[in-house]
């Protein structure tokens, strides 16, 4: 086991390797580099086989972690990760605006992001701080419509790590809406994977046609 | 916009590549059990996710001094939220990770 800390906060990841994959030293290294260096992240896929068997352990990650944002159409809730699988530890003071109804129907997805977007809106005014939201194709693309005010159909289809960008200003107590500034972007990706990009209303090869 | 307007930025991320779409042999051999339907990041999905984290924390658009819970200044990123899937948190772990003092 190797167990590296952080030395900017009190978070550490701990990489467990099987010793087979010792053989690969090359390979361990630049996916610890990737994690954990700053300005050191890979340029390449090349540590492929090892995250297979990579397994991170945080004790001080607070993400927040948001039922209202799950993946749509889910028929059960994802398992807890917070359990001794994967300690994520997120803020203790953060409770998920509201838990989607499994086997949502797919004409409830839109209103449900809807609800989303405006409860994350009173979550994070104006002054709040800026905010990356972590989800799914179809959330990602209804959030940052409903935040814009953009229609969904004009909306770029979403690949795997892309990022939809929005910004607004204001004086403070104001809810001005958003302005999405990067769209769908992937520019800062070197590989796109197998996972294809989606869009909530197009079929993706007809929007690209 | 006014001298005291403030700016807030809000980056909105798809998850990685997917473990199962990666490789089907990974889905076949879960099939069944609780990672079927919260699959893992595959290797190219982190490295997606250290780029994304990489590209946000050099978006320097984005105002540091947009506010925060503390009024933290030296984050570019105030709030990470994230679905509680696997593949959406390992895909925010980078992120997390890299968003301190330069």
């Amino acid at each position: 086991m190797i167990r590296i800390s952080t030395v900017s906060n009190d978070a550490f990841i701990e990489f467990t390797f099987p010793i087979s994959l010792f053989e690969h030293p090359t390979a361990i290294s630049s996916a610890i580099s990737v994690l954990l260096n700053k300005n050191r992240f890979s340029s390449s896929c090349e540590p492929v086989f090892v995250y297979h068997t990579l397994r991170y352990e945080a004790t001080n990650i607070k993400l927040k972690l948001e039922n209202s944002i799950w993946e749509t159409g889910s028929r059960r809730p994802p398992p807890d990760h917070r359990g001794a699988g994967f300690p994520v530890v997120p803020e203790t003071d953060y409770a998920s605006a509201f838990t989607p109804t499994c086997g949502e129907h797919s004409k409830d997805f839109r209103p449900r992001l809807a609800r989303a977007a405006a409860a994350l809106t009173t979550r994070f005014p104006l002054g709040s701080g800026n905010v990356a939201i972590y989800s799914h194709a179809d959330p990602v693309a209804y959030l940052a419509t409903e935040l814009s005010g953009v229609d969904p159909a004009v909306t770029a289809p979403v690949a795997p790590c892309s990022i939809f960008r929005l910004q607004r200003s204001g004086p403070l107590g104001s809810s001005p809406p958003f302005e999405i500034t990067c769209s769908g972007g992937i520019g800062h990706l070197s590989c796109l994977g197998k996972t294809e990009p989606c869009h909530p209303i197009h079929k993706f090869h007809d929007w690209c046609v | 916009m006014q001298n005291d307007d403030v700016t807030q930025v809000v980056w909105i991320i798809r998850h990685g590549d997917r473990m199962d779409n990666h490789d089907p042999a990974w889905g076949v051999a879960n099939a069944g059990t609780v990672n079927e339907k919260d699959t893992p990041l595959s290797p190219v999905g982190h490295t997606q996710a250290a780029e994304v984290a990489r590209a946000i924390l050099s978006d320097e658009s984005a105002d540091r001094s947009a506010g925060g819970p503390n009024g933290d200044q030296q984050f570019t990123v105030h709030h990470i939220v994230s679905s509680p899937y696997l593949r959406t948190i390992q895909s925010a772990l980078p992120l997390y990770v890299n968003n301190d003092t330069d």
